[in-house]
């Protein structure tokens, strides 16, 4: 039935004399549980379903969505879409262009063992309450908490230039975090630790990965140690960063700013633009030479993993920095064109009621050839950051500022006394250029970060980053 | 949005299948139109029908809850059936507190349908003043239709209905660019030039921004600044939850000094300049809560359950249930004061003037520390006029000993926040405010 009415609409778009249409009919199951102080106190079961048709009609966009999926209804809509590209074309200045595409025909379906939908509410509550059980014990914790989450999306694209796509993604993941206080100081630790949690395109069986028994107690100990834990120095000194903080780090100050619609100025309203102009291109010294950073719509397990993207696009894996040089955006079939380029392939929607934008897929940092124990022995003096905490970056994404949950004093190559919150800001290609250090392949991981914001009204991406923890020498840390 | 005729008759559908339970169900339906417009000319242009169906179930004390869109007879069988299947698990969340009992509260605005051709003849009044000005115009044009209707099985029948257009503008050149909005009930009585027009006048103030160094500086901050920071303090300090937790601030400092004693802020959904919502998402009355009066910590906004644990009044703030993260105020009113705008200007002879702040996070919950950068209009201020524009900066601040070094504050008040959630709030004059590092432009 799905695919008769998205077909209904192509015949009928084709009726309207559109230039290009396309019709997603998206529907995602979600399921969240979360427990606090041992108590569940919420299950919910989420499910999204509707239609959104995009158009170009004389030679400007027009898009409308709805969630009744009647004949009638969907009619009404992809009128509505030409409609409204009409009246966009008041105030063109040219025609809107897409780059080629070959049209396609195909399935994708993340790669899973146990679907997490066929997993019993039991088992899964069972998780969250041992854990709370273990983080319980540890004297001096005021508060727990546990998540899970489950992500399920269907999807068809189909086009008006032939393409027709399904598609079927899964995410999973969660978090436990443990909380303590005395007098008027929090310590608060969470894991798996990127902001919170980790999430995965995996299924049930990535819960299980996340060995997240295995670490309540020593999360539960260290947030009941930073209530004593000294305030973070005000001083400059080489930083080690885990992958979670590299992770953050590569998200807002690669993966943003490399989004060529920013550059273009189609996002000036909310989130800004990008200091990656169009110039600097495979000539800016963005970084050291020994960082290389990817877009990889391919990554296994990646949160910005897919088959296509939702303007049918094959997922690729292209170069945003090479050997430390800025050398590539993401782009759009729209965005390529000014580049003289064909996409590829980043154009995702939060849902059916959204229009594609350029998102992140995985932006991902290449390993390096450091174990994580020689980098400290080889420090003399610095600090360890340790899972990140928000981060804030000005809307070009030069002045950044982010925080840890957790830090360390490294001294004479060791992890010394612990800090509360530790802090830095830095102009973000000058502290990329202060890399002198990446972690191999056995520290790196592709983190899942479920909640990029993006567009207007504000869209929530999922998007993945490979990375693993990274030095930077000479950073000033602190307020 | 669904009129409250097509609202009952989903209910009387889902009654069908709610046989023998308690129940609460809510249903947002939402007609959203927005046109986004960069360098002049108009790149998103869209028109979305969105309905939202939650439900929460009580069978034998447990809680079932879930949601959807698809609000056809199946669609609705279909989310009871599920919701229904969790509250089974001996391990569904427990009913802690009753459902709220019978009220009937209806607000229902004049419906304003604003059309994607009335939305583009808006944007080519603000592209033309900005082409007067050789400036490129970006922005947003939301225009928004909302229905929010609340049910339960003991006889709560509450819904209302809004319209909404909120506007953004900003005006560049190159790196300089200047900011306005509108945040209205009546998208006809927005003057989209007279908009574009201070947008304009800002950005072309911010060419050749000067580098100052980062410091302590008395500021003016415009409403969307002052804004930005009280809605932190809110997520911070405003709700039960984290005064049952005792984590918050004001959870030790109730009947005692706070802030200065010239700042008043309370929530009230009849402010004139708020969504102006009468109920909350248990369908339960909203009430005026004062937060802070005169400096002094009065109180927070409480759901069923904290106002339960706190043996406190609910003043009807409840989020969508359940609701892990805990009551909230989404009619926050920051009060004014008495002074104009010009005057407050007049008044510094050395400062920094901010438009808005941009991508503001919480350092440290503990001391209600937060950073962000400032965006889109940030000039020096000498002998009480703007003298030039500097380049954008960091602030690193502790919000309660901010509010501790305002010196004015304006009597002229403007609600900002996207979409469904704002502040109403003054310009104000800060001093000893924190700048902790600079950028490059």
């Amino acid at each position: 039935m799905a695919k008769e009415l998205v077909n209904l609409i192509l015949d009928y778009l084709k009726t309207l004399n559109v230039f290009y249409g396309d019709v997603r009919l998206v529907r995602i199951q979600e399921e969240v549980i979360h427990q606090e102080d041992g108590k569940v106190s919420l299950v919910r079961q989420e499910e999204d379903l509707g239609i959104g048709i995009r158009v170009i009609k004389n030679g400007a966009w027009g898009f409308a969505a709805t969630a009744l999926l009647t004949k009638e209804e969907a009619m009404k809509t992809a009128k509505l879409a030409c409609q409204i590209a009409e009246a966009s074309a008041k105030l063109k200045k040219e025609d809107v262009k897409l780059s080629e595409i070959t049209p396609i025909q195909d399935t994708y379906q993340t790669p899973i063992e146990i679907d997490p939908f066929s997993v019993s509410l039991e088992e899964k509550i069972n998780l969250l309450i041992e854990c709370d059980e273990i983080m319980k014990k540890v004297k001096g914790v005021k508060k727990r908490e546990g998540e899970l989450y489950f992500y399920k999306k269907y999807q068809i694209f189909a086009s008006t230039e032939g393409s027709f796509i399904e598609q079927t993604i899964y995410h999973t993941g969660g978090y436990i975090l443990a909380e303590a206080i005395k007098g008027n100081v929090s310590g608060s630790r969470s894991y798996p630790g990127l902001r919170g949690g980790h999430y995965k395109a995996k299924g049930y069986e990535f819960i299980k990965e996340l060995k997240l028994k295995e670490n309540c107690e020593r999360i539960a100990e260290e947030a009941v140690a930073l209530t004593t834990a000294r305030e973070c120095p005000n001083i400059e000194t080489d930083i080690i960063l885990d992958g979670t903080m590299v992770a953050i780090q590569v998200h807002e100050t690669v993966g943003h700013p490399t989004e060529l619609d920013r550059v273009l100025g189609t996002e000036v309203s909310l989130a800004g633009t990008s200091h990656l102009t169009i110039d600097k291109l495979n000539k800016f010294q963005f970084a050291s030479e020994i960082v290389s950073i990817t877009a990889d719509a391919t990554t296994p397990g990646g949160l910005g993993t897919f088959g296509y993207d939702d303007e049918g696009v094959k997922a690729q894996k292209v170069f945003l920095i090479k050997d430390g040089i800025f050398s590539g955006y993401l782009t759009s079939r729209e965005t390529a064109v000014v580049l003289n380029q064909t996409s590829n392939g980043t154009m995702r929607a939060d849902s059916w009621r959204s229009i594609p934008l350029i998102r992140m897929t995985n932006i991902n940092l290449l390993p390096g050839i450091w174990k994580l124990e020689d980098l400290f022995a080889d420090t003399e003096e610095g600090v360890y950051f340790e899972t990140a905490g928000a981060p804030s970056i000005d809307d070009k994404r030069l002045n950044y500022h982010i925080s840890s949950e957790i830090g360390w004093i490294i001294k004479k190559g060791k992890k010394t006394e612990m800090i509360r919150r530790p802090s830095f800001s830095a102009i973000s290609y000058e502290l990329w250029r202060k890399c002198d250090a990446i972690c191999d392949e056995n520290y790196w991981d592709v983190w899942g970060v479920p909640n990029c914001g993006k567009g207007d009204p504000t869209q929530v991406m999922h998007v993945g980053h490979g990375a693993s923890p990274a030095r930077f020498r000479k950073v000033k840390i602190g307020g | 949005m669904l009129i409250k005729g097509e609202v009952n008759k989903i209910i009387d559908i889902a009654k069908k299948y709610l046989k023998g339970f308690e129940w609460e169900i809510g249903i947002d339906s939402t007609n959203i139109g927005t046109t986004r417009f960069a360098n002049s000319i108009i790149h998103q242009n869209m028109s979305v029908h969105r309905p939202f169906m939650w439900i929460r179930i009580i069978n034998k004390n447990r809680i079932g809850s879930a949601t959807t869109t698809d609000l056809s007879e199946e669609g609705i069988k279909n989310l009871i059936e599920r919701a229904i299947n969790l509250s089974k698990s001996k391990y569904a969340p427990k009913l802690e507190t009753p459902l709220p009992k019978k009220t009937k509260i209806e607000r229902v605005s004049k419906k304003n349908i604003v059309s994607p051709k009335e939305r583009e003849a808006a944007v080519a009044k603000i592209v033309e003043v900005c082409k007067k000005n050789n400036l490129d115009a970006f922005g947003v044009i939301h225009t928004i239709n909302n229905s929010l209707a609340i049910f339960n099985s003991n006889g709560v029948n509450n819904y209302a209905f809004l319209n909404w257009t909120y506007t953004t503008i900003t005006a560049m050149d190159g790196s300089a660019s200047g900011f306005s909005f509108a945040c209205e009930k009546d998208f006809y009585k927005i003057d989209f030039k007279e908009l574009a027009k201070i947008a304009c006048e800002k950005a072309l103030m911010a060419k050749n921004p000067k580098d100052i160094e980062p410091g302590k500086y008395l500021v003016f901050l415009e409403e969307p600044a002052v804004c930005e920071i009280i809605s932190f303090l809110a997520w911070l300090e405003f709700g039960a939850k984290r005064f049952y937790e005792r984590t918050s601030l004001i959870s030790k400092k109730i009947g005692k000094k706070i802030t200065g004693k010239n700042i008043t802020i309370y929530d009230d959904w009849r402010h004139k300049l708020t969504l102006g919502i009468p109920f909350d998402f248990e369908g339960v009355k909203r009430k005026k809560v004062i937060l802070i009066k005169k400096g002094i910590a009065k109180g927070v906004v409480t759901d069923s359950y904290f106002a339960k644990k706190l043996k406190m009044k609910n003043t009807g703030h409840s989020l969508m249930q359940p609701a892990p993260w805990g009551p909230f105020p989404l009619n926050l009113v920051f009060e004014k004061g008495d002074k104009r705008k010009e005057e407050m200007l007049k008044s510094i002879d050395k400062g920094i003037y901010v438009t808005r702040f941009w991508y503001t996070r919480v350092v440290d919950p503990d001391k209600t520390l937060i950073t962000g950068m400032t965006r889109d209009g940030t000039y020096f201020i000498e002998n009480g006029k703007i003298s030039y524009p500097i380049k954008n900066m960091r602030f690193l601040i502790n919000i309660y000993e901010t509010l501790e070094n305002v010196k004015m504050i304006a009597r002229e008040q403007k609600y900002y926040g996207e979409e469904l959630f704002g502040v109403v709030a003054p310009a104000l004059v800060i001093d000893n405010f924190n700048f902790q590092s600079k950028t490059e432009y």
